[in-house]
């Protein structure tokens, strides 16, 4: 793809997003868990009065460790037209915001590990390190 | 074509038609051939054509007319449909559909091949009927005026009616109104193009002679039907609003004819028809004319070429289109309409926001509040914000206000449906119309109150024969009628019929097993009038299609109770019966209770919540016991299940810790009771419901979430769900038992208290009993006077002081006061004062039971559940204590006064035991307590007791049979005994005293009462 | 517009259409023609060269019908078009009007 991406470490691993399906940032905020609820439900939010749904990327990515605790740092996606709700996934911390082209990236390697494959819709060569950007519309499949 | 508005709107209301007409015409292909199906495809055509006509879209006109045609046939079952038929029909329909996406261009489109398809399987059938009905003729009669019409015109109307055409009378007056058009012809054609005209009448009384004609004008008063609004006919038509009279689409086809004929009487040409006139003559005259219309016999297919003509040549002549668009701006400049459409989500977003809004505002207060002093200013700016905030989310919520029309304009259709099929006469008046609920409660009020219209005419109006038999009118009465009351709003159903008789609904009981022979006997006709709302009754003798069809009143119960609100039935045997709904004006804020399970806040709503009972280890009388793996709580005789929120929710392993106090509520879902137990129990908060995010997907334990005041999102939870998910299995015996026991402990409780219900500043519901209030007085705030810290008032020219509960109780407190207020003047107390309170909520009857777990203040009598919600019952005595001390300091004098002595305090009605308890404990006395004279008796039997105080008017035994049962007792003779009594009259005090009572005491008048108890002990020990 | 009596019968022919502008100028002419009451019995208004009519149109056969009832005169219409005639069947004008049709 080209454009600009939204970088975020989860679970000491690089991740992007497309920035267009980014609604915004949120820091510090107080989430009300849901007790018997799907285990990828981290809990429910309030931003400006709505509610937003915080998934758990962490174990939908599979990927073992969970987000640093404490520091509850979240995405929120842009609601899509059909389902107005808003949801979000916690992260560890945001990285920075880079442009890409279609000359440094590639679709996910062959043998990349299992749950990832879904996720990830391509992956960034970065100078120093390999980002991969997720498909926000798999996340709303959730 | 210029108006984008309308457009739109008619692309969005086509849009939804199509898609009926597609679904209808699958459901043919799969071979089902349900009438609804049809008619349902037949209406959405029609209407597609109805509005394309306004526009003077020809092509979806052409389209939609042939497939009409087509589905009339198939409708009147003069064609049977086959699969070409369908696939004819989907690809005409989507020829519309695309047409109504592009509408700009729809007229440019090649059409001609669906309209030929479609007319070849038209004209392929065989005609199975004459093509043309017989004539018929208006039928005149001059004496009463009455018209009937030709069955054909009936059609017209049901037809119409049918779907969804309004009704109307138009008053043209031919001069002014048509004069913009370029000739009557074409206005006529204009007029057939989007509707139908039933009956007419030209009132050309106006013109006299040759000299008038310029200045005289030409009335044609004709009834109409069409698809269209009021508001677009005055824009289609250019006629002012005020010459169209909407007609009650219920009016009788009898009473249509007079209705076209009243404008007759209006006009002042108008002379009475005199029978013994000449008919010649009368032509002469234009009294004669009206009747040349009435004598003449009219059909209705002589209006008929100039409809049918119109429509399968539509609006061909170009300027006529052009008239349209030209007409629509016209009126626009005119008729500025002054509402905007706004979508629903819109108007949630702004509640949402307004919530948000109320929040900041509070912690905003909070911050500032230490500071409102050293900012010279700030104490009227946050005081101005306060008040906006609050009027401002009122003023959103008032948006999603709609007026109960919405569903009651369906039910004169289904009473004249009704009607026919049962064959009986039925007339419904409805009333209230405009007035409105939130729009959630108006969309779950359809299926309720269908029902119970259906009943009303199913089972409650008889049959006409055997109303005449009574003595009745033949015609049935069904009154429909919503009102405001309370805060609420009530609707009522009202019909004239036979009545509900209690002893069928007894012996239907008892033959379903609804309850016992020996219950029946004891059960107050309203408790048996409550049987119908048991699962499974049904009274009609035989179950009909129109009501009997397995949706019971139950349901419509359980409906009612989920908005919030309440459902009542009064009934008189062959006069009628009301059922009434009491309904909360907004459903999207609901009264809940917040719990607390491992350190997370849940929202509760309190319509489920029936009481709250707390247990301390050890108490013998009340504890939970382990039973076969489950744990059970003994409750007035009945076991309980109890399940522990934090077990089902997953939030705790252990089972419940019987060592420490537990805090059961106890939750009622129609007749399933159980106890559910949490970790603590906070405030109630009214709160706003938002729907359950569908990322959640099924959590069945919880019906919605909602933000808290401290700006948290918590979960609602729903009592049903968790029922389910802990697996708690309801068997019919406990079903039954629960009712039962519902009912024992209502009687058990004889004396009701009438109970005022007021608010102040905060969100809690207070309540006084009645007959401590002396009277209740608005005021403007401008009449408070501060002297000091305290506030007086004038009242009957002295001065008041007035005091505001929440000053003094642990409640909520709101800063800022409406311009009117009431103020509470209290009875019965030796320093009044005036409760100063914001609003009366209501004055209701009822016996209070208060909950266990006690909302423990001083005063505050206790905590109970009044509709739905919980109230706080106020102790005057230690609230004016709280608020003047200086008053009651004298009290201290009694405070050892009582010096363990044991008093037996006889009283029925727990809110005074309650109170009086109290008192007599401050004082030092052991209580015993018996709700009635034969308790009591049975507690002197076995106890050794210094005093007994004891109320008159009591069940099972009264105090009179009490006291004159201890004085002829030898042993207990010289016991003192004090009456406590709301009867003050010389008459009581003098049969009191004859009864034996040694003093005869008001109830409340906590230091006389004391006082009293002193003298009592002291004389009979000097006596002694 | 022109009028002959023949057999007690006032037959007025109209010309052309029967629209405001012109009707105005056939008010006083008509008044004289119908104002001749001894000369007949019934007024007969051929139509059959009107193209169209409007609401002064109508108007103003309305006035010539009324005229002739308050000089107790009959009345009749005749020479109609379709379009007309189906104007004036619409407005039930045919119950009030005697209209002679083709």
């Amino acid at each position: 793809m080209t454009g600009k991406v939204l970088t975020f470490y989860l679970g000491g691993l690089l991740f992007g997003l497309d920035i267009v399906a980014v609604k915004e940032i949120q820091r510090n905020i107080e989430y009300t868990p849901v007790p018997d609820s799907p285990a990828h439900i981290v809990g429910l939010f309030n931003m400006r009065g709505q509610v937003v749904t915080l998934l758990d990327l962490a174990y939908l990515l599979n990927n073992g460790k969970e987000p640093e605790k404490g520091r509850a740092v979240c995405i929120v996606l842009k609601p899509r037209a059909e389902a107005p709700e808003h949801i979000g996934f916690l992260i560890d911390r945001t990285g920075s915001v880079v442009d890409i082209q279609d000359d440094i990236s590639e679709g996910p390697p062959a043998n990349m590990s299992g749950e990832l494959t879904r996720f990830v819709k391509e992956v960034v060569k970065l100078n120093e390190e390999l980002l991969m950007v997720i498909d926000s519309e798999v996340i709303f499949e959730q | 074509m210029q108006n984008l508005e309308f457009i739109k709107e008619f692309i969005e209301e086509a849009t939804v038609h199509v898609e009926t007409v597609e679904n209808g015409l699958l459901l043919f292909g799969n071979g089902t051939n349900e009438p609804d199906t049809i008619h349902g495809i037949f209406r959405a055509v029609h209407s597609i054509k109805g509005t394309a006509g306004f526009f003077g879209l020809q092509n979806i006109i052409k389209i939609a007319h042939v497939m009409e045609n087509l589905l009339g046939e198939v409708r009147n079952s003069n064609l049977a449909i086959t699969n070409d038929t369908v696939d004819y029909l989907l690809a005409a329909n989507d020829c519309l559909k695309e047409m109504i996406v592009d509408v700009e261009n729809s007229d440019d489109r090649d059409v001609s091949v669906h309209i030929e398809n479609i007319t070849a399987i038209l004209e392929n059938r065989k005609p199975n009927l004459p093509n043309e009905p017989a004539v018929e003729f208006v039928v005149t009669d001059e004496k009463n005026q009455e018209v009937l019409f030709a069955d054909n015109e009936k059609t017209i109307i049901t037809d119409a009616l049918k779907h969804g055409h309004g009704l109307y009378k138009i008053r043209l007056r031919l001069n002014e109104n048509v004069k913009a058009n370029p000739s009557p012809v074409m206005f006529f054609n204009k007029l057939s193009s989007i509707g139908q005209i039933i009956d007419s009448y030209t009132d050309i009384s106006e013109v006299g002679g040759l000299d008038d004609i310029l200045n005289a004008d030409i009335n044609f008063i004709f009834l109409f039907t069409t698809v269209l609004e009021k508001n677009l006919i005055t824009l289609a038509l250019d006629i002012p609003e005020e010459d169209i009279v909407e007609l009650d689409i219920n009016t009788k086809k009898e009473d249509l004819a007079q209705i076209l004929r009243k404008d007759l009487d209006f006009s002042s040409a108008f002379q009475k028809f005199d029978p013994l006139t000449e008919p010649r003559q009368m032509v002469q005259s234009s009294t004669g004319m009206a009747n040349g219309v009435m004598d003449h016999s009219v059909t209705t297919e002589e209006m008929k070429p100039v409809n049918s003509s119109s429509l399968s040549t539509p609006l061909t002549a170009s300027p006529n289109v052009d008239d349209a668009g030209d007409m629509v701006k016209k009126a626009q400049a005119v008729a500025v309409d002054d509402t905007v459409r706004v979508h629903v989500s819109l108007l949630n977003d702004l509640l949402n926001l307004a919530s948000e809004m109320v929040l900041g505002r509070n912690q905003l207060l909070r911050c500032l509040e230490d500071h409102r002093k050293e900012i010279a200013g700030l104490n009227s700016v946050l005081q101005n914000i306060d008040n906006i905030t609050t009027e401002l989310q009122e003023k959103i919520m008032q948006t999603r206000m709609q007026p109960v029309a919405k569903v009651f304009n369906k039910f004169p259709r289904i009473i004249r449906e009704l009607s026919k099929k049962l064959g009986k006469d039925i007339d419904l008046q409805m009333e209230g119309t405009e007035v409105e609920l939130d729009k959630s409660i108006i969309e779950s009020l359809a299926d309720p109150l269908t029902h119970l219209i259906r009943n009303a005419a199913d089972h409650g109006i008889e049959r006409p024969e055997v109303r005449e038999l009574q003595g009745k009118s033949k015609t049935g009465h069904i009154f429909l009628k919503a009102y405001h009351e309370g805060g609420r709003v009530n609707i009522d159903i009202i019909d004239d019929g036979a009545g509900i008789k209690v002893e069928k609904i007894k012996a239907k009981a008892l033959e379903r097993g609804l309850m016992r022979a020996a219950e029946a006997e004891s059960m107050s006709e309203r408790e048996i009038l409550n049987m119908l709302f048991q699962p499974g009754f049904s009274t009609a003798e035989q179950v009909t299609d129109v009501s009997g069809r397995g949706v019971g009143m139950d349901v419509v119960k359980t409906n009612i109770e989920k908005l919030g609100g309440a459902i009542d039935i009064m009934t008189r045997p062959g006069q009628g019966t009301t059922f009434r709904l009491a309904l909360p004006l907004t459903l999207a804020i609901i009264p809940s209770l917040i719990v607390e399970v491992a350190g997370q806040k849940f929202a509760l709503p309190q319509v489920n919540l029936q009481e709250m009972v707390r247990i301390k280890p050890g108490d013998p009388n009340r504890k939970i016991e382990r039973f076969q793996g489950a744990q059970v709580l003994r409750l007035r005789g009945r076991l309980l299940p109890i399940i522990h929120l934090g077990n089902v929710l997953g939030l705790r392993k252990e089972s419940l810790d019987t060592t420490e106090v537990v805090r059961v509520l106890v939750l009622k879902i129609g007749t399933k009771q159980y106890g559910l137990a949490v970790d603590a129990i906070h405030d109630g908060e009214e709160i706003l419901v938002k729907p359950l995010p569908r990322y959640l997907g099924e959590c069945p334990c919880y019906s919605g979430v909602t933000i808290l005041g401290d700006g948290k999102v918590a979960m609602i939870l729903n009592p049903e769900g968790i029922s389910g998910k802990a697996n708690l299995r309801f068997t019919e015996e406990q079903r039954k038992k629960s009712a039962e026991e519902e009912q024992s402990a209502i009687e058990s409780m004889a004396e009701a208290q009438n109970l005022l219900l007021f608010q102040c500043s905060g969100t809690e519901t207070f309540s006084l009993d009645l007959s401590m209030v002396a009277r209740v007085e608005p005021i403007q705030a401008s009449q408070i006077e501060r002297i000091g810290e305290k506030e007086y008032i004038q009242f009957r020219g002295d001065s008041l002081r007035v005091i505001r509960p929440e000053q003094y109780l642990p409640v909520t407190r709101r800063e800022g006061q409406p311009d009117k207020l009431y103020v509470i003047i209290p009875k019965l107390v030796k320093y009044p004062m005036g409760i100063l309170i914001h609003r009366i909520e209501d004055i209701i009857q009822t016996r209070v039971k208060f909950n266990q777990e006690n909302i423990k203040a001083k005063g505050l009598v206790g905590s109970t559940i009044l509709h739905n919600r919980i109230v706080l019952v106020i102790n005057i005595y230690d609230l004016f204590e709280l608020a003047a001390p200086e008053h009651y300091q004298i009290h201290e004098r009694h405070s050892h006064s009582g010096n363990r002595r044991t008093v037996l305090l006889v009283e029925d009605t727990p809110f005074f035991a309650k109170m009086e308890r109290s008192y007599l404990e401050w004082a030092g006395y052991r209580v015993l307590y018996g709700s009635n004279g034969k308790e009591a008796w049975d507690i002197l039997q076995n106890s050794s007791v210094d005093v007994v105080v004891s109320d008159i008017q009591m069940p099972v035994m009264d105090g009179f049979e009490l006291v004159k049962r201890i004085r002829s007792d030898q042993r207990l003779a010289p016991l003192p005994v004090i009456a406590l009594t709301s009867m003050t009259d010389e008459r009581s005090r003098q049969l009191g005293r004859e009864a034996g009572f040694d003093f005869y005491e008001v109830k409340l008048d906590k230091e006389r009462i004391l006082d009293r108890l002193e003298e009592a002990l002291r004389l009979r020990r000097e006596a002694g | 517009m022109k009028s002959e009596v023949k057999q007690a019968k006032l037959c007025i022919q109209i010309e052309k259409d029967l629209t405001a502008n012109r009707v105005k100028g056939l008010v006083d002419e008509a008044k004289r023609m119908v104002g001749q009451i001894d000369n007949y019995r019934e007024i007969s208004v051929d139509l059959s060269r009107v193209q169209h009519i409007d609401s002064t149109g109508i108007s103003f056969i309305i006035g010539l019908y009324k005229s002739a009832c308050s000089n107790s005169k009959a009345f009749k219409l005749t020479g109609l078009n379709e379009d007309i005639f189906g104007l004036f069947r619409l407005m039930k004008l045919d119950k009030i009007l005697e209209i002679e049709t083709a």
